[in-house]
């Protein structure tokens, strides 16, 4: 009797916290679907962005001057990879466009 | 002493009940040992189904699943979405998704994107589509030889299916979108964000071009903002069968999964909340990629839209009206009973809103 009782104070558990869970979540929905949350986060959002952009720039003329590379820099390099890799793709691509025509010739 | 020790070893091994005091003690300590392996155990990682990369681009690869015995001709491409990675199709054996199709006879193809990284950045949706997708189903279709192919598209990679099907020159058979967000207009909560984005009060391409990649963090956090921002009831699910090992492996791998949220491109990201959400162009039949337009009336494959009705991420409403925008004459709708996450597969066996719909579609040999 104890055991099913436990067993049952789980599972009581559980629903309990999924029905407090959802109206947690429902009111924390509610508090932030404001029109003033939105304009507020637009606008410190606009900030924010304006204060990472000095940061990266500033860390882009530190790292220069101790002849070290940006990762905006170490990006760039990964771009041109991928352009290099582009180009092969378009080269086999164009093989396998000829192994078809090849194919259906044999036929 | 030994017979101490035996004892022992059955209570862990849970062969033996021990009652104190009316409590099974044996199936208490199995419960919270189960429960806390969660923490105190190695990572798990699981790859259940043998598989083959038949070609990589960039971050992303395209995997085969080979059939032992082929009973389609019409193999299956499958496009997963770009928050979270797509080993939720093999997570586990007997409940896999990939294991499944390839054991009842399909050949399987998994364009799997990868995870972006900073040189990423401008990777946009017309990339996905063109050079990824179209690309992938090209090299799927050389390589099974096949002449026909089955697209199937889970959450936002379903998106991408549905437009790319729109635009492509290539055979596509059959068309199945899993929890697909087609019509953006309908949104369950939020409604002040999306109108201040419509708007155009509201701007994120600066806080996107000022990362260039959206953090794994951001993402994840963003969906739980979606879904459920406080979310604990997942670990008294496990409490109150975590006396139960499979249910603790189960529960653990997917749990690793829902936690493993990837970047996501910039690129991408701007043109998702631009083109699809603030102005819905898709449904609208002006959206563009690499200079075509899309129009979901030019998709005549056979079509099938699966939705679930307790899914907070991707509501039935955002699915529906693709069956009344496309030329198909052969399209099929299924509400299944569960989450954004239901996959409804046991022993092996193709769940049955599909194995209703998609062998008498897919060529039988």
């Amino acid at each position: 009797m104890v055991n099913k009782e436990r067993v049952e104070l789980y599972k009581a558990i559980k629903i309990t916290s999924s029905i407090v869970e959802q109206e947690v979540n429902n009111w924390i929905k509610d508090q932030i679907n404001h029109k003033k949350v939105v304009q507020g986060t637009n606008i410190a959002g606009k900030y924010y962005v304006h204060v990472m952009k000095c940061v990266q720039n500033s860390m882009g003329h530190l790292f220069s001057h101790l002849n070290i590379p940006s990762k905006k820099e170490v990006t760039n390099i990964g771009k041109m990879v991928l352009q290099v890799e582009e180009k092969i793709d378009k080269v086999e691509d164009q093989v396998i466009s000829l192994q078809q025509k090849v194919e259906r010739l044999k036929k | 002493m030994k017979k101490k020790n035996d004892h022992l070893n059955s209570l862990k091994s849970g062969t033996t009940d021990l009652e104190i005091a009316n409590i099974n003690v044996t199936k208490e300590y199995l419960r919270w040992k189960g429960f806390f392996s969660h923490w105190t155990e190695n990572e798990l990682m699981q790859q259940h189904t043998q598989r083959e990369a038949i070609w990589k681009k960039n971050k992303a690869t395209l995997w085969h699943y080979p059939t032992s015995q082929k009973k389609y001709k019409t193999p299956l491409f499958l496009i997963y979405s770009l928050v979270n990675q797509p080993f939720i199709l093999d997570l586990l054996s007997g409940e896999s998704v990939i294991q499944s199709f390839v054991e009842n006879g399909f050949d399987v193809y998994v364009l799997d994107f990868g995870i972006p990284r900073d040189e990423d950045s401008d990777i946009t949706v017309d990339h996905y589509i063109v050079d990824y997708i179209q690309r992938g189903v090209i090299r799927a279709l050389h390589h099974s030889k096949a002449k026909k192919i089955s697209i199937v598209g889970y959450c936002l990679g379903g998106t991408f299916a549905a437009v790319y099907t729109a635009i492509s020159n290539e055979p596509i058979e059959n068309l199945i979108l899993m929890v697909t967000p087609i019509d953006f207009q309908y949104f369950p909560s939020y409604n002040q964000w999306v109108e201040a984005l419509r708007s155009g009060s509201l701007n994120v391409d600066d806080f996107i071009d000022a990362y260039g990649i959206i953090p794994a963090e951001f993402v994840k956090f963003g969906v739980r903002l979606l879904t459920s921002p406080v979310y604990v009831s997942q670990y008294l699910s496990l409490l109150n069968r975590s006396y139960d090992p499979n249910y603790v492996l189960r529960w653990r791998l997917f749990n690793k999964w829902t936690n493993e949220h990837i970047p996501f491109a910039g690129g991408a990201m701007k043109q998702l909340i631009n083109d699809f959400v603030k102005d819905n162009k898709l449904i609208k039949g002006e959206l563009m990629i690499r200079d075509k337009k899309v129009n979901l009336r030019d998709i005549k494959a056979n079509l099938l839209v699966v939705s679930s009705n307790l899914d907070y991420l991707v509501p039935k409403e955002q699915s529906m009206p693709i069956l009344d925008l496309v030329s198909s004459q052969d399209k099929s709708y299924k509400l299944l009973q569960g989450g954004h996450t239901t996959l409804n597969v046991k022993d092996n066996k193709l769940p049955d809103y599909l194995e209703e719909w998609l062998p008498q579609r897919a060529d039988p040999l």
